[in-house]
């Protein structure tokens, strides 16, 4: 714990961190995502909200996900992970957003994605956030994070659309009974 | 946000983005920007599939992985080249951009603009990113051009040569003015200089010692004398040494030809001449090379910012340590770590015993 401190120039990542927050402000990217720093001491983490896409099981909700920038960031992709975790087949049960946008730029050994679909430093905050926004419109079972969660959509749509509907509820405070 | 935070202070300097009604300026201002740092081109390069960045961002980038970053072509470092053109085109806009800027953020205040132009250009020149601060630049757009040559050395002390505010608005001789900072009148041509050196009163120049001035610049020309900084740069590119092969003492005294400190293990000293690689590197790409004193400088300031970031991870954990929920948290957190050494020490004693051989430590 204590060794894991980041070895690497802050100051660029900062920086650059700084722009893109600016100009995420500055140029709001749909009304259906926020993002920005959690506090003004660590640049390097973000909190992200995401409206889930109309038309979609997820539609109506506000998922909060947190941002984690490495040091050497842009260089190398940041962490998203979403707090609560969302049921989709791409998300990690632990909330970490599987997405091959986000997977650096050496570590597929079995090559699935083509370099194309990787990290690379002129991407940013607001690229990947399109990214998931539509990655919550069509999960991608091919490359499954939650594998219960991938065959359940293959298998049953109907029901993995119920739970995450639920769990949309459950989120905003609704439940079955209220309504 | 506020911008008084010391972290957000390295950030102050970030250009003022241009309103969204002038959308074409916003695409010919966008085009000049590295789509590495987002930031205006500082020594553009380009790789062979005709894409460019800042040197220093591409061969950071081209370490991570040998592709293009746009467009994910084959590149490697041996294939960058300077794009001069490139260079002179964020140059010049880096020049004009305040004062089309001030044009197009406010369209009736333009009279005021144009008359208060000095002032524009000092604005900017206080903003400026921290390469610029080679400039003993005139405040006048239209002589800024041709003085370009001077950027290359120090401060304004070593400021050669002539007088950049000698030739403004020399028609205008007798005008008077007053400054658009503190409203003391005094002949125009004045008032950049005065502006310049933060609303001092200026002292007439006596115009008689003009010719013996001129004479002894250009000595200072000739001597080299104005070039002190820029003399120690020379002009080759370092080659890499390979990290995994080399030794400890390869590396310190790859640091020690550079006057750079030789402190710390393997994977620091390794670091750091990796850093000072890419800064040593890049700096050949422009036409406004950095001394190799500020090089260092900025080697020495990167490091200690991650000293920084390192020390205040200590301190936050040392602060969470102090509060009996943290404690309890860290507890927690560690329990398998400590349950799994517990027993690994049982078993280590219990072996010790078993075996019959004496057991250094006596167990009670």
């Amino acid at each position: 714990m204590f060794g894991s401190n980041p070895r690497a120039q802050s100051s660029t990542a900062t920086r650059r961190l700084m722009k893109e927050y600016r100009d995420i402000t500055a140029d709001p990217l749909q009304d259906s995502i926020t993002a920005g720093p959690i506090s003004e001491d660590n640049m390097l983490e973000w909190e992200a909200l995401i409206q889930g896409p109309e038309g979609t099981p997820y539609e109506g909700g506000i998922f909060s996900a947190k941002l984690i920038f490495p040091p050497d960031y842009p260089l190398n992709p940041f962490k998203m992970i979403f707090e609560p975790p969302l049921l989709h087949p791409n998300i990690y049960p632990n909330g970490e957003v599987c997405i091959s946008i986000l997977h650096a730029p050496g570590d597929d050994p079995l090559r699935y994605e083509s370099a194309s679909e990787r990290w690379s430093p002129v991407q940013g905050v607001r690229s990947v956030l399109l990214s998931v926004l539509s990655m919550l419109a069509e999960p991608n079972i091919e490359s499954g994070a939650n594998v219960e969660c991938c065959k359940l959509y293959r298998d049953n749509k109907q029901e993995f659309e119920r739970q995450v509907r639920e769990q949309v509820k459950s989120l905003l405070g609704i439940t079955e009974n209220t309504e | 946000m506020d911008l008084n935070h010391p972290l957000l202070a390295s950030a102050v300097d970030l250009l003022p983005p241009f309103p969204s009604s002038h959308p074409q300026i916003q695409r010919l201002d966008r085009s000049l920007y590295c789509q590495i740092c987002k930031e205006l081109f500082s020594g553009p390069v380009s790789i062979p599939c005709g894409h460019s960045f800042c040197s220093r961002c591409i061969r950071g980038s081209l370490e991570v992985m040998k592709k293009c970053p746009s467009c994910n072509e084959p590149a490697s470092e041996g294939s960058i080249r300077r794009n001069r053109a490139l260079e002179e085109i964020v140059d010049s806009w880096e020049e004009a951009r305040p004062i089309i800027h001030g044009l197009t953020s406010n369209n009736s205040r333009k009279r005021s603009i144009m008359n208060t132009g000095p002032k524009n250009a000092f604005a900017a020149e206080s903003t400026k990113r921290p390469r610029k601060e080679s400039t003993s630049r005139s405040v006048s757009p239209v002589k800024q051009s041709s003085d370009k040559k001077e950027e290359i050395d120090g401060d304004a002390d070593d400021m050669i040569a002539l007088d950049p505010y000698t030739n403004m608005a020399e028609s205008s001789e007798d005008v008077k003015a007053s400054c658009p900072l503190c409203d003391i009148t005094m002949p125009i041509r004045d008032i950049s200089r005065h502006i310049d050196l933060g609303c001092q009163p200026i002292k007439p120049r006596p115009k008689s010692q003009g010719r013996e001035n001129l004479k002894a610049d250009w000595k200072k020309v000739f001597s080299g004398a104005g070039l002190v900084k820029g003399k120690d740069v020379e002009l080759k590119k370092i080659t890499k040494p390979n990290y995994s092969l080399a030794t400890p003492a390869e590396l310190r005294s790859v640091l020690q030809s550079y006057n750079l400190s030789t402190f710390g293990d393997k994977p620091a000293l390794a670091h750091r001449v990796q850093e000072w690689i890419l800064l040593y590197n890049s700096n050949l790409d422009t036409s406004h090379p950095k001394s190799l004193g500020a090089l260092r400088a900025k080697l020495n300031e990167a490091e200690a910012s991650r000293r920084r970031d390192k020390e205040k991870g200590r301190e936050e954990m040392a602060s969470e340590l102090k509060t009996s929920d943290g404690l309890a948290r860290y507890a927690q957190d560690t329990k398998g770590e400590f349950e799994r050494l517990r027993r690994e020490i049982m078993e280590r004693d219990k072996k010790r015993v078993g075996s019959g051989a004496e057991a250094p430590i006596e167990i009670e």
